[in-house]
């Protein structure tokens, strides 16, 4: 049963290989793969067990879980990830109490070593983590036990991948990110408040067929988080004009200015929404008129109010010469806007009465 | 008076004018085809993650026309399979169950992959009617 492929599991339900093909197409559209590596993925796919998913969660709000199972047309990514893949989760199965207990267990033995561990939400260490417990067991040993038997872990949510919310100053629970406590597994950050769903289920299904994707500094896979929000943004030549909404009821907001001002965090926050976007492909935040908050970046809670600009309070740079700037160079002030909203944000950190890297201990 | 005034008009900048992704990807289905032709290699465009305005689709679309042929598959997705003016290039689409398009493409190729039946397919019925002959037969034998 471990080494059924996701073609067996088709036959079996009577469809033939045209349903195979079609998921195949969307499944290689929806990771932007090339021709070439699209055909691979075919290939590999038709002979590979299918994956083992393990999807446990701790400190979290359920909003990943809710991207996942609610924003994708019911057929496909739910199909590969709930049907064929997912062999527990605690928010989505009937079962409780004991029996959920001992589902968890079996799913787990079945595939020790090979599953994939999807983590939601971050973990608190003090108290011996007595913070978060799921059946008198804390999250942090549960997890070390969960991520031994695991080939993967794939940290889903701003709070699992960087610690998010629960993490912010002043982090009453002492919660640190996955990468804190899981040390000898290759870990994915699928970082988002929440995540896209696509990329969710596009990122196991990578993994199942080509192994690790090619992980950015923060290990979130570059097909997703290779560009910049800014970057990709419909809304970048008004950018690069200087047209800029300075209220959300101003004639700029109207006629669909760039949010600059209105402290959008585009230029400083990896991830794929322009693109891909959200419900299906409607839309994303700044088509809403609404600026980007960040919250696929570490710490995007604490970077000193989501409406305030980038560049407002540094005073190394003049406003004029930070967008300015912008219209002159194109491209490099992307870069450039980013360092000073790094410097901003280290001197918010500073000014905070607490200061969540050496608030955090350490294992 | 009030309520008619009070609406705020939007005005989204409009993505009016064509990229040039149109033309661009013309060119690219014409020398796919003519290697095609030479060679037997196969080729696909995926359409879905490419940056079509309106009017680049606008414009592949009155480019590529609608050629004699036209397939509709109904499996796990609604696949439709439609050859273009250009025999050998074909556009596929991919619709989810709301009838979304969840992949699109075109492929230069004589028939699309997916239209083919494929060889374990056709074991599988061969089978299957292996066994409805043998129904058939028992049921024939019976009194």
């Amino acid at each position: 049963m471990a080494d059924e492929t996701i073609v067996d599991v088709l036959m079996r339900r009577g469809l033939t290989r045209r349903a195979f093909m079609q998921l195949c197409a969307t499944v290689t559209a929806a990771l932007a793969l090339s021709p070439a590596d699209a055909a691979e993925m075919t290939k590999r796919l038709e002979y590979t067990p299918r994956p083992t998913v393990v999807y446990l969660s701790y400190q979290e709000c359920t909003g990943c879980l809710e991207s996942l199972t609610r924003s994708f047309s019911p057929g496909l990514a739910s199909l590969i990830f709930n049907d064929i893949s997912l062999a527990f989760n605690d928010t989505l199965q009937a079962a409780a109490g004991k029996a959920a207990e001992s589902a968890k267990d079996t799913a787990m033995k079945d595939a020790w070593g090979k599953y994939v561990l999807i983590v939601d939400g971050s973990v608190p260490l003090p108290q011996n983590g007595a913070y978060c417990t799921v059946a008198g067991r804390s999250a942090v040993s549960d997890l070390k036990h969960a991520a031994s038997g695991a080939a993967a872990v794939v940290a889903v949510g701003t709070c699992a991948a960087f610690g998010g919310l629960p993490y912010a100053s002043p982090n009453p629970t002492g919660a640190v990110p996955v990468s804190e406590i899981v040390r000898d597994r290759p870990i994915i950050n699928v970082s988002g408040c929440p995540p896209i769903a696509e990329v969710i289920t596009g990122v196991v299904i990578y993994y199942t067929t080509f192994g690790l994707p090619a992980l950015d500094h923060l290990h979130r896979p570059t097909n997703f988080y290779g560009n910049s929000i800014h970057d990709r943004c419909y809304r970048r030549p008004f950018y690069d004009r200087g047209m800029f909404a300075k209220t959300f009821d101003d004639e700029g907001a109207r006629q669909g200015w760039c949010l600059f001002e209105l402290g959008c965090k585009g230029p400083i926050t990896h991830n794929a929404c322009p693109t891909m976007k959200w419900n299906g492909g409607t839309s994303f935040p700044i088509e809403s008129g609404h600026p980007c908050l960040g919250c696929s970046e570490p710490d995007f809670w604490d970077k000193g109010g989501f409406y305030r600009p980038l560049s407002a309070p540094t005073g190394h740079w003049s406003r004029a010469g930070v967008i300015g700037g912008a219209a002159a160079a194109g491209a490099v002030a992307g870069l450039g806007v980013a360092a000073v909203a790094r410097s901003y944000q280290n001197r918010a950190r500073k000014g905070r009465p607490s200061d969540p890297d050496q608030k955090n201990p350490k294992p | 008076m009030g309520r008619f005034e009070r609406v705020i008009p939007i005005h989204p900048a409009a993505a009016s004018c064509g990229t040039g992704v149109a033309d661009a990807m013309v060119r690219e289905i014409a020398a796919a085809l003519a290697r095609y032709l030479r060679t037997g290699h196969s080729h696909v465009i995926d359409l879905t993650g490419m940056p079509l305005s309106e009017e680049d689709r606008g414009r592949l679309d009155r480019h590529l026309g609608r050629g004699e042929l036209s397939m509709d598959i109904h499996a796990l997705l609604h696949t439709h399979i439609e050859e273009t003016r250009y025999a050998g290039v074909w556009r596929v689409r991919h619709y989810g169950a709301d009838g979304a398009v969840q992949g699109e493409r075109i492929e230069i190729i004589d028939v699309p992959e997916i239209a083919r039946a494929a060889t374990t397919d056709i074991e599988r019925s061969v089978q299957r009617l292996d066994a409805a002959r043998i129904e058939e037969g028992t049921w024939q034998t019976k009194p």
